[in-house]
């Protein structure tokens, strides 16, 4: 693990991350983690399609 | 436009003007008891009209014991953005809220400006066809700041909000909340109705807001499918329906309507009450419940029905539209369901011309007497409250049958509806009357032993003629269009389409709002930071002398700067240029979206035909009370201060209001 490193959460965290990890079927916390955090960046700047904006605006009477 | 501002100042029985009061409360809750009515879009010249004609009896009456004062809206006037600045006295650089729509400027994708749903942390587990969530997305509501009766609710105010606008979800832990405008419908849109016909000429389509239908046939019954959510637990999410059946006499004009919780005989021209609907998930196991209301519009020769947007039902409610959970449930025990979805009255289906002007001013009645009931129930309530108490109570039905009944009032609009029945040229006079009578019930229940406030987020302007900003920038060299991109109209679909924007340095999108298309920030931006203050100033200059060819008038009377006039740490997320139009124009259908015209400047031709997004000082609200008022000139932001004041809470760090009300020692409602 020479390119990995270590941060510090709350405890009460940690054991939510736990019980998650359990009942969603990860291996570890820690592959439950790297893998929410993964999916955490990757929807950074990401948000609903043109196509779901146009469906949920247009009863906006603002807008056609 | 300033003048009339000026003059609007001296309308009514305004106490003499003095100098705006130093907010000094106490910690120690007086034991007092407010009511604001919220008013959507009630304008002062109209008010002014209507008094004199002597429609207004208990808005004078108010008056008589207090004040009146022309109320500064936001800038822009947005419904959106005026509510924030209500609620948080904060202007838009506090709270975030710049415009119905905001822009993402990573995908520049448009989005909701209100609220957004934020996914589960856990994706859910996917078993074959199915997915079953581990836990829920949430939805979140995206204006920052405290809400004034976090503050009220904290010193043991006891607190009521029904419908505020922007407040969905609605804040919790702070008394009982209604969301209002910004909630979705059970689809998650802001309103789609449906219109099924069984006239086999019938074309099937879409329009904005809508889905046009054919019944479906079997022997002597119509089937008629109403959309509902999409079902997220199915991997492929696909669109759930309840399938209503229409079966119409063969004789009279009258049908029979099965399906959803009860049968329903309905005659042509008859709207139902509320019908509850149920969407199944998982067959045995999952449903949702909304409802509609439905109008049959004829039998014979064809059935033609209208179906509401399925309204997420306040009895059963799937998604949060009340704080506490059971506060929307035990109103709806009390009252009977009502609309909750926001901004009911349906200008979608008048607009597509599914609903009639009439049969529009109908069902906006059916808003407004449901609005009045929960008004009664909450009224009761508020008279038997200890002290100290708040009650806010929204009414929506002015602003909504304004935009709508423009061309109906106006001769000199270039779309006035010549032939319109005396009823729907009255109609505005009319809602007025409508909420002046609101306006008596609550001064006949509450008489002198609370302080009542009737406040408008802005008020109204005519929308005569559509500004095309993007054409204008294209026009002035801020914006090219690629060599392929599409000529475009007001139902043209995608946003900011067909723009080069490796060429292109501004660009509109949104009702009021001009973007600087800066390299770092947009997506494919190409000004250099250090030079977009000084290109939003260059171009905020030239859109001061774009002028009409039709009839010499100024498009834009207030191009402002965001650093000009908002304050607040979520100032870098504001539009550069913040467009307030002359009274008269508005954004054009393509600009909101983004879209580039052929032209500068056309005739608004749609039954949306007045307005109030432009130049704040051609839309100001209005305030008036029972409490005397100093402040020559309130705003907004004042307001949210003087209802603190009046309960002798503390202002929290940005708000900048001051109170427009008279210290207490001079007010002569509680006295």
């Amino acid at each position: 693990m020479f390119n990995s490193v270590s941060i510090k959460i709350d405890k009460r965290l940690w054991s939510r991350l736990k019980q998650l990890s359990e009942v969603a079927g990860y291996s570890s916390v820690d592959e439950f983690v790297v893998h929410a955090l993964e999916k955490e960046v990757a929807a950074i700047g990401e948000t609903e399609s043109a196509e779901e904006m146009r469906e949920k605006l247009k009863g906006l009477g603002y807008l056609k | 436009m300033r003048l009339r501002l000026l003059a609007l100042l001296v309308v009514g029985p305004a106490i003499a003007a003095g100098c705006a009061q130093d907010v000094q409360p106490s910690h120690d809750a007086p034991s007092r008891k407010m009511i604001v009515l919220g008013v959507d879009g009630m304008d002062p010249e109209l008010l002014r009209d209507y008094m004199k004609q002597g429609d207004m009896p208990n808005a004078q009456r108010l008056m008589a014991y207090g004040g009146f004062r022309v109320l500064g809206t936001s800038e822009p006037p947005q419904s959106p953005v005026a509510w924030s600045n209500f609620i948080t006295g904060l202007d838009p650089g506090g709270h975030g809220m710049f415009d119905f729509l905001a822009l993402d400027r990573n995908n520049l994708l448009p989005y909701l400006t209100t609220s957004a749903v934020v996914p589960a942390e856990i994706g859910p587990l996917e078993i074959g066809d199915w997915r079953i969530p581990i836990e829920g997305d949430r939805v979140t509501l995206l204006r920052k700041g405290t809400a004034f009766w976090e503050l009220l609710a904290a010193a043991d105010v006891d607190v009521t909000i029904v419908r505020m606008p922007a407040n969905y979800p609605p804040v919790p832990g702070s008394g009982d909340s209604l969301s209002g405008m910004g909630t979705p419908d059970l689809r998650g849109t802001s309103g789609t109705f449906m219109f099924f016909s069984s006239d086999p000429g019938f074309i099937s389509r879409d329009v904005s807001g809508g889905e046009l239908r054919k019944f479906g046939i079997e022997g002597d019954r119509l089937l008629a499918a109403v959309g509902g959510p999409p079902n997220s637990l199915r991997a492929d999410a696909p669109r759930t329906s309840v399938v209503l059946e229409v079966i119409p006499d063969p004789v009279h004009d009258v049908a029979l309507i099965r399906g959803g919780t009860r049968e329903r005989l309905v005659k042509a021209g008859e709207w139902t009450d509320w019908i509850g609907v149920e969407f199944t998930m998982v067959p045995a196991l999952a449903k949702v419940a909304g409802m509609v209301r439905i109008h049959v519009k004829s039998v014979h020769p064809f059935l033609e029905m209208y179906v509401s947007p399925v309204n997420i039902d306040p009895r059963s409610p799937a998604q949060e539209i009340s704080a506490p959970a059971d506060y929307a449930p035990m109103l709806a025990g009390q009252v009977g369901p009502f609309y909750t979805e926001e901004m009911p009255e349906d200008s979608k289906a008048l607009s597509a011309h599914i609903l009639s002007a009439e049969e529009y001013l109908d069902q906006s009645g059916v808003v407004l007497d449901e609005s009045r009931r929960l008004l009664d129930f909450e009224l009761q309530k508020f008279v038997a409250k200890a002290d100290p108490a708040f009650l806010f109570f929204y009414f929506s039905t002015i602003d909504q049958r304004h935009h709508m009944m423009g061309r109906h009032i106006d001769p000199e609009h270039p779309f006035f509806a010549v032939n319109s029945p005396p009823r729907v040229r009255a109609s505005m006079t009319e809602t007025y009357r409508q909420i002046d009578q609101v306006l008596g019930k609550i001064l006949d229940r509450v008489g002198p032993q609370a302080a009542v406030v009737v406040m408008s987020d802005h008020g109204f302007a005519r929308f005569y003629r559509q500004a095309h900003l993007n054409a204008w920038l294209k026009e002035a060299g801020y914006l090219v269009l690629r060599d392929d991109a599409a000529p475009v109209s007001a139902e043209s679909e995608g946003w900011l389409s067909g723009i080069d924007w490796s060429r292109t340095r501004a660009f509109s999108i949104g009702l009021n709002s001009l973007y600087i298309n800066v390299a770092g920030r947009e997506r494919h931006g190409i000004v250099p930071s250090a030079e977009r203050l000084d290109l939003a100033r260059e171009i905020a200059d030239r859109l001061r002398t774009w002028t009409d060819a039709k009839n010499g008038l100024p498009v834009v009377t207030s191009p402002s700067l965001r650093e000009e006039i908002y304050r607040g740490p979520m100032l870098a997320a504001a539009p550069d240029i913040i467009v307030g139009y002359g009274d008269g124009y508005r954004a054009s259908w393509a600009t909101s979206k983004g879209q580039t015209a052929g032209k500068l400047l056309e005739d608004n031709l749609d039954e949306w035909s007045a307005d109030h997004c432009l130049d704040p000082d051609a839309a100001p609200g209005v305030l008036f009370s029972n409490l005397a008022m100093t402040s020559p000139a309130p705003q907004l932001t004042d307001l949210t201060v003087g209802i603190l004041d009046y309960f002798g809470v503390r202002p929290v760090q940005g708000m900048r209001g001051v109170t427009p009300f008279a210290p207490m020692e001079v007010q002569r409602h509680v006295q």
